[in-house]
This record gives structure tokens, C-alpha cells and sequence, in this order.
């Protein structure tokens, strides 16, 4: 526990020497991975992680200290080096009174993961890759792995900020290999919320997306290499969204835009993206995986338009990088835990749903490429410049879906490509991912209904 | 309570709850990081941490538990931890406590002088950098980014056979990533040198490096999709032997996830091809004396002359395997499993110039920037699909700048068809795998581009 006092005497000393603004992020996580490989259960582990990060601004300066050590002797001397690092004159005590403030939690948890009987964790993980195995003759190898996490945070600030609360994730990872002795496919499957065991007992059925997860990697050991090209490219919903997560959500993140290091700076109002777009980052979903309830500056998370039909309506800002910006924060500030600084970073985010048929879209396609799943994919914010790996996908011929094909890239420039969206289908789904920036990794949705990109480059072997 | 205490208490209370071999793994840290934005600091972080990794033997099974507080309330939770994991175990891999090496390798790891450096130098020298980038040439817009890190690690390992073993080290680094613009087009770069001693590094080299990669990219078009000679850059390479470094792991080969299991001997690389782990090289940003699970280290050839010699393995690998510990057992942060990561891992350089290497081509591509390796390659199969830039190579020679290009294989064909390295290794990833090689002319390779 952080205690008030201990804090406002650390928050005091820290602006001490001419800095305007203090904050303590206090943090005590509690964490389990359990992992199954095959038949039999392989990792088991336990963790305890517990710290404090003091930070101080002066105007745009910014110091940012942490420790291991959050007894109030701890907080001080953090305090202390961070008001040497910021500043060199006495500035004289500034009062510092701390008010605590009842966070409302929207993230309704029925079975606290931590606390859930390690042999039904167990059985979880025994019938997903059982499930997976027995899809096919093909599948050498499952892995499944379960994590389970409590985060006790408390946010304490000079304006006289002092609130907590619980973050309770739970997610399961299922991956096949399939393999005809000399070649390795996989398929992988996640799920995962702000949200506790229920998830898997009440929710969703793990061993149907196990099969799925096996069917993907048995498809793709039989599938021929992706020609490479320019076409039209169909991207299906779900975990498709990492396209804008990737091509624009990084690119209007104010760590990014502040420095004037996105394509999409002084764009505010302007059409950046095809008319049939609207995008939402939203960290205010019920049990969403990239939720929250107050954000890592203890700012009340929000939902945010990003663009609406086409034009850019908001960046996602911190509290720093308003400053910067001149902009009121969104509740976006996002860290992996206390050995980072916060800064912008997205939440569930998502290409709204539209209005266009999904069987028009692919009948109208002549040819192209059908991405049925994608993988993971990375951005330089600066450029635009995007690359995505398809995990499942498959080439469309005459309006219809043909074979699948493996080892296809598609890359592009996110200002360009989203100005190419000619369809949005009507059904929208997010799948969950681990989004790695500047403040670490952290649990971030992405989602979209299946949409068609008039032209991409698609990078394959043929 | 003390270090010694809390060692001492958390070894009885694990005896008396029926462990019957048990190891303690602390690991602290404390870095220095700056960054600095027109002269003034942007961002300036102090951090220290500690954290701690207990694991046992408990009904013939090792449980892991691990904490960052070292009190009475964490000794039970990480006995409790050990005890509950080793039930919910189902493999039987043998794992065990070590009673240490005979002997251990000196190695220079700890420059008391990284330490000493006052941070006001380090601000100072971070401010130089950014003005001699902005200096170097007038279309250098801003510094997207510029600072100088330093940092101090300890790793100590106690057990219950009797091992005491630590380890010091620290690292001095500094990075600039200038933006540069010319005719409405900008391009980007970033250089980065990171040395065992603070005196290693060369501010204005790294200015000119890292301006010239922005320049020299300036105007970059994509090319036609086609079959091309190839040669990728010494960074590059490095990136590339990275991300596929997973298959001469022990441990992928135990779970049946590496191609190379088995195949010991056999010739998988073109004969100019030698891959090597040396723990113990001089000045080396992965060097140290013993690996995670306290075993001596020790340096070997992966790959010789095309031959493959050996997967890297620790002592659980190796035993499942039937073959010896390679010294290679490392852990992801204090509080993972055991597992298998190269040390200073890289190819061997040759005697030919990098000018010679691309005079070999004649007409192709040079790859200087690979993107999406976390997502475009499967570290399994070794198919790969990235992004790319680079050059275009005419008549042997670095010519036009490439954008927008994709470039796809097989990472086991790629070994196979090397026609030349290289003499130019740059070994400047620290952590605890430093992998890196000269540049490769890697015979033809498919692009994807307009």
C-alpha cells in the first residue's frame, strides 16, 4: 500500500527545485503463467512485481525515476534524485494535499484468476491442445499457454490526486504446428480480457478455437507460396484491424504527433482516410482486454472518435505531450508497468462497421488476395510505412475465394492505403494483442469488419 | 532484513518444507537514460531494480516462484510458489541444481568508469551529439531522437550444492535518429554504439553515420517485383541471423520446433559460412563468465565451414539430448524458466571489403533496412516476408536508394546459398545475446515491388 503521507512528503520534495507538476505510480502486481506443450503441462511460475516511478515536469522537461524500494525512506530518495535532475533552484515548499477519489470499476470480475484452483487452470489448458491434436493427423505440436494477472496500482499527483484500482487480466494463447517432417506451419489463436476465468468457463469455447488455430496451420503446410504484387487486397474482420492499429493508430498517438514525427500532424478536420471509415479507440468496453477504468495518469479512460467518415477528429494525448500540444488529455496515458513513464498509447481501437456486403465484397473482386487472418506487423509513424505478415490467407479469382497461399506480406503507406478503403462490411469483431511502443508492451484490441483495399503491395516468393 | 538474512531464512524454511534442492537467482540493475530534444533534456529516467528468482526440487519436480520484495511475507509466498508450480508439473526434464564448474574464465565485463561518469557529462554529451548531427548537413530537419544510456548489472546465484557465483557488468551507449528532408520527402535513421568503456565512443562518427543512412536514402522509389542478387548490410544480416537464432536453440529442438535436431554434421551452409558463440570475447556486449545456470562458459562453432556442429543447450537440453551443456542456459529477466540463448553469437568475418563484396554482384539489390521481423518471418519453417529498403547495385557499386519493397525466402536456403562474407563485423547490440555479422552476398532472392 502507498501511504498518503509518505506520498504528499515525496510529491512535495520532488517539486522542490522548480518543477510544476509531480506524480507517484505505485504498483504491486500479482502473476501466474501456466503452459502446456503437447500433453503434458511445462511451465509453472509465480511472480511478484512491486514498485514506485516518481515523475517530474518543468514545462516540457520531464524526469523520470523508479525503485524497488516503496517505503517512505524510498519514495524520498526517488523524489530527491528526480528534483537534482529537474532543476538546481530552491523553489520553496509548495503544499501538496492528497484527496482521495472512489474509482468506478465497469469491468465486472466474477472469478478472480489468481484465485481460481490451479487443476481447473490446468484442465483448461489440457482440452485446448487436445482439441488441436485431434484436428488432424498434421498437427505435430500444440502449445497452449495461460496468463493471469492482478495489477494494484495507485496514482497519487501534485494537483492532489490520490486514486487506486484493480486491473484483473486473463488470457489463453493456443498455437499449432502442423509438419510433414520437413516443414513447420503454424496457426495460433488468443483470447483474453480485462475480465477473469469466466471467460473460458462461461464465455467463449477454448477448444473450438483450438481447432481453429490447427485448421489454419494444416491449410497453410498445404498451401503454395503467395505471388507477389500489386492487387486488391480483402482483409476479414478481427484481428484485421491491426491494419489500423499499425498503418494510422500509431501515427495519431501524441507521442508521435507532439514532435511533429507523424504523417498525420496538423491534419486535425482534414479528410485523411477513405469516406467509408470511421475509427474508434475506446478504452471504455466492459471487460475489454485493452480497457481500463482510469488510465496509468488516473485520468478516466474514455471512448474517442478518431476519424469519422474520413476526417480526423482526435488524437490519442497524454498529459506530457498536451503540454506539448496544447491539448486536454484523453485518458490514453498506457505503461506496462512502473519501470515505465506513460505516454500515449491506444486501447480497444477499431474501423467502425459499415455499411457494404461481405459476399459483394469478395464477388466483386476479379482478383486479389483474401486475408483471412493476419499476423503481427510493424510501422514507422514518421513514413507512414507499414508491414503486415498474412497468417491465413488465400487468392481470389473471378469474384471467388480459390486457394489459400502462405508467406504473404503486405505492405504500404498507412496515409495511402486508408485512402484506398472502397469497402466496410457490416459485421464487426476485435480479437486482442500485445501492442510494444515506447512505455512497453501492454494489452491493446484491435477490430474491424472485413474491409477491401483497392490496391497493395503484396510481398511473396513467386 | 538484510541480503544474507533473507537468504538464510528463505533456505531453512525451504529445507524444512521438503524441497529438496534449491537455488536462489537475484539479479539487480541500475541504469541511466537521457534524451535530449533542441538542446534541452526530453526525457530523463533513473531506474533501479532488484528482483529475485527462487526454484526447487519439490516431489521430483522444479517449481519457479519470484519476487521483488525481500521479506518474511515473500519467503512463504515464494516456498508456497515452488511447492504449488512443481505439483501442476507433468514433465519430467530432469532439471537440477548445479554444484558449480570447477573452474570459471576471467572476463572484463565491469569498467568502474561507466559508473563514475556524472550525469551532467552525459547530458552534456547527448546535447553535443544532437548539435553535431544538425551540423553535419543543412537537410537535417530535427533529431527525432538522441541520448546517452549507461548501466550497471549484477547477477548472483546461491544454492543449496554449495554454489555462491556473481557477476558485475556495465554498458555505456548513446544513440541519434535524425529526420532529414529534401524536396518534400523525408527519410529517417538511427545509429547506435554501445561499449564496455565510456571512452569507446566516437560522438562524431556516430553523427556522420547515422546522417549519411538518412541522406543517402533521400528519394528512394520502389523497383520492379523480380528475382535479384542480393547483399544484405552487416546491420542487416545481424538482424536477420537474429530473428532466425531460435534454431540452433536446444530447447526449440527438444520441443520439436527447430529443423536443425539431428542433424549434427551435416553440411547446411554454403563452406564460407562460420557461426560462432563466444561468451568470453574480449569486450564482447554479451560476455560473462557463467551462464544461468552457473555453468562455466566457453566459446564453440555452431556452424563451420558449412558443417553444423552443434545446437546450443543447457543442462536440461543437453541431458535430454544426449550431449554435453554448451553453457548457454539464460533467462528471460530474473523471474523466467531456464532456457537456451546464444551469448556474442555472429558470423565470421572474411578478408573480403564490403566495395569487393559488392563488386562480386555487379547488378542487384542492397538491403539496408529489414522491417517486420517479429511478424513477417516464422522462426520455425525460416520463411520469411519483410519490408525492405535499400540500393540498387549497378556495374558493383551502391546506386539509386529502394522503397517500398518486400523480400521473401527461406532462412535454411539463404544459409545454403551465401556466396561471400564480408570483413566488416560491428558487434554494438548489448544484452544478454549480442548477435551480429559482416554483410553477405546472398545470391538471388525474390522482391515484391511496383
Amino acid at each position: 500500500m502507498l501511504s498518503r503521507t509518505a506520498a504528499e512528503q515525496a510529491l512535495r520534495k520532488a517539486v522542490s527545485t522548480g518543477g510544476d507538476f509531480a506524480e507517484i505510480f505505485y504498483e504491486d502486481t500479482r502473476s501466474s503463467r501456466l503452459s502446456q506443450t503437447d500433453d503434458r503441462i511445462d511451465t509453472a511460475t509465480s511472480a511478484r512485481a512491486h514498485g514506485a516511478g516518481l515523475r517530474v515536469y518543468r514545462g516540457l522537461n520531464s524526469v523520470y525515476v523508479h525503485s524497488n524500494d516503496t517505503s517512505p525512506e524510498g519514495l524520498m530518495k526517488l523524489a530527491c534524485s528526480a528534483a537534482d535532475a529537474i532543476g538546481s533552484t530552491l523553489a520553496g515548499d509548495k503544499d501538496v494535499h492528497l484527496v482521495g477519489s472512489v474509482v468506478k470499476n465497469i469491468h465486472g470480475i466474477e472469478m478472480l484468476p489468481l484465485d481460481v484452483d490451479s487443476k481447473k487452470r490446468a484442465a483448461l489448458l489440457r482440452s485446448v491442445c487436445r482439441a488441436a491434436k485431434a484436428e488432424s493427423s498434421e498437427i505435430a505440436h500444440v502449445t497452449a499457454s495461460l496468463t493471469s494477472q492482478e495489477q494494484h496500482v495507485t496514482i497519487a499527483n501534485t494537483e492532489g490526486m490520490f486514486k487506486s484500482d484493480v486491473r484483473v487480466y486473463s488470457r489463453l494463447m493456443t498455437q499449432a504446428i502442423a509438419s510433414n517432417g520437413k516443414e513447420n506451419q503454424t496457426g495460433s489463436v488468443r483470447n483474453g480480457g480485462m475480465i477473469g476465468f469466466e471467460l473460458f468457463e462461461k464465455m467463449t469455447d477454448p477448444e473450438a478455437d483450438a481447432r481453429k488455430a490447427a485448421r489454419q496451420a494444416v491449410t497453410m503446410l498445404h498451401a503454395d507460396f503467395c505471388p507477389a504484387g500489386v492487387m486488391p487486397v480483402i482483409i476479414d474482420g478481427g484481428f484485421g484491424g491491426v491494419i489500423f492499429h499499425e498503418a494510422c493508430g500509431h501515427s495519431l498517438e501524441a507521442t508521435s504527433v507532439a514532435f511533429g514525427n507523424s504523417e498525420f500532424c496538423g491534419k486535425m478536420g482534414q479528410q485523411i482516410a477513405s469516406a467509408k471509415v470511421t475509427a474508434i479507440d475506446d478504452g471504455t468496453i466492459p471487460n475489454g482486454w485493452g480497457s481500463e477504468n482510469i488510465d496509468d495518469e488516473g485520468t478516466p479512460t474514455t471512448k474517442l472518435v478518431l476519424i469519422e467518415n474520413g476526417i480526423l477528429k482526435n488524437y490519442m494525448v497524454d498529459r506530457l505531450n498536451g503540454r506539448r500540444m496544447n491539448m486536454a488529455p484523453t485518458g490514453s496515458a498506457r505503461r506496462q508497468d512502473y519501470t515505465f513513464a506513460p505516454t500515449s498509447r491506444m486501447r480497444n481501437t477499431y474501423i467502425a462497421a459499415g455499411t457494404d456486403d461481405e459476399n459483394e465484397i469478395i464477388s466483386s473482386t476479379a482478383e486479389g488476395l483474401y486475408a483471412k487472418e493476419m499476423g503481427g506487423g510493424s510501422v514507422n509513424p514518421l513514413t507512414g510505412e507499414f508491414n503486415f505478415a498474412v497468417g491465413e490467407g488465400y487468392l481470389i479469382k473471378n469474384g471467388k475465394i480459390d486457394r489459400p497461399v502462405r508467406g504473404a506480406t503486405l505492405i504500404g503507406k498507412g496515409g495511402q492505403t486508408i485512402m484506398k478503403i472502397d469497402r466496410v462490411g457490416r459485421r464487426m469483431w476485435m480479437d486482442t494483442g500485445m501492442c510494444g511502443s515506447a512505455s512497453g508492451s501492454i494489452p491493446a484490441n484491435v477490430g474491424q469488419p472485413m474491409i477491401r483495399v483497392t490496391e497493395m503491395t503484396v510481398g511473396g516468393r513467386k | 532484513m538484510n541480503r544474507q538474512e533473507f537468504i538464510d531464512k528463505l533456505f531453512a524454511g525451504a529445507k524444512k518444507a521438503g524441497i529438496d534442492e534449491y537455488e536462489a537467482y537475484f539479479s539487480s540493475s541500475e541504469s541511466f537514460d537521457v534524451d535530449v530534444l533542441d538542446g534541452e533534456i526530453k526525457e530523463y529516467t533513473v531506474a533501479q531494480r532488484s528482483g529475485m528468482c527462487f526454484r526447487g526440487v519439490f516431489e521430483g519436480k522444479m517449481g519457479y516462484a519470484s519476487t521483488e520484495i525481500e521479506d518474511d511475507e515473500a519467503i512463504d509466498m515464494l516456498i508456497e510458489g515452488v511447492k504449488n508450480n512443481a505439483r501442476l508439473l507433468e514433465t519430467d526434464d530432469g532439471e537440477s541444481i548445479f554444484e558449480g564448474s570447477e573452474t570459471y574464465p576471467e572476463v572484463d565485463t565491469y569498467d568502474a568508469n561507466v559508473e563514475k561518469v556524472p550525469a551532467s557529462e552525459k547530458i552534456a554529451r547527448s546535447i553535443e551529439l544532437e548539435k553535431l548531427t544538425k551540423k553535419r548537413d543543412a537537410r537535417v530537419m530535427r533529431v527525432e531522437g538522441c541520448g546517452v544510456s549507461t548501466g550497471v548489472g549484477e547477477v548472483r546465484i546461491v544454492n543449496s550444492k554449495g554454489l555462491d557465483i556473481s557477476g558485475k557488468s556495465a554498458v555505456y551507449g548513446a544513440f541519434v535518429a535524425p529526420v532529414v528532408s529534401q524536396d518534400g520527402k523525408v527519410n529517417f535513421s538511427f545509429a547506435v554504439k554501445a561499449s564496455r568503456h565510456p571512452d569507446d565512443i566516437d560522438f562524431s562518427e556516430l553523427a556522420e553515420k547515422s546522417v549519411n543512412k538518412a541522406v543517402e536514402g533521400l528519394g528512394a522509389q520502389s523497383i520492379p517485383s523480380g528475382k535479384y542478387k542480393c547483399v544484405l548490410q552487416n546491420d542487416m544480416a545481424g538482424t536477420f541471423l537474429a530473428t532466425f537464432a531460435g534454431v540452433f536453440s536446444g530447447e526449440s529442438a527438444r520441443k520439436g520446433m527447430s529443423l536443425l535436431k539431428g542433424r549434427e554434421g551435416e553440411m547446411i551452409a554454403s563452406e564460407c559460412v562460420t557461426i560462432t558463440d563466444d561468451p568470453l570475447l574480449p569486450g564482447g556486449l554479451a560476455t560473462s563468465a557463467f551462464d544461468a545456470e552457473g555453468v562455466a562458459r566457453f566459446s564453440k562453432d555452431v556452424v563451420k565451414d558449412g558443417r553444423f556442429e552443434t545446437l546450443l543447450h543447457n543442462r536440461v537440453t543437453a541431458k535430454e539430448l544426449g550431449c554435453q551443456t554448451t553453457g548457454n542456459a539464460s533467462k528471460a529477466g530474473y523471474a523466467g524458466k531456464v532456457t537456451v540463448a546464444p551469448s556474442n553469437f555472429f558470423v565470421k568475418p572474411s578478408s573480403t571489403s564490403f566495395e569487393a563484396l559488392l563488386a562480386q554482384v555487379g547488378d542487384g539489390i542492397l538491403i539496408t533496412s529489414l522491417m517486420g521481423m517479429h511478424s513477417g518471418a516464422n522462426p520455425i519453417s525460416g520463411d520469411f516476408s519483410l519490408g525492405a529498403k535499400g540500393f540498387l547495385i549497378k556495374d558493383g557499386k551502391k546506386a539509386e536508394p529502394v522503397e517500398q519493397i518486400t523480400v521473401a525466402g527461406n532462412f535454411f536456403d539463404i544459409l545454403k546459398n551465401v556466396r561471400a562474407v564480408a570483413d566488416d563485423l560491428e558487434m554494438n547490440r548489448p544484452g544478454s545475446s549480442c548477435i551480429a555479422s559482416p554483410a553477405l552476398y546472398i545470391g538471388e532472392i525474390a522482391v515484391a515491388g511496383k
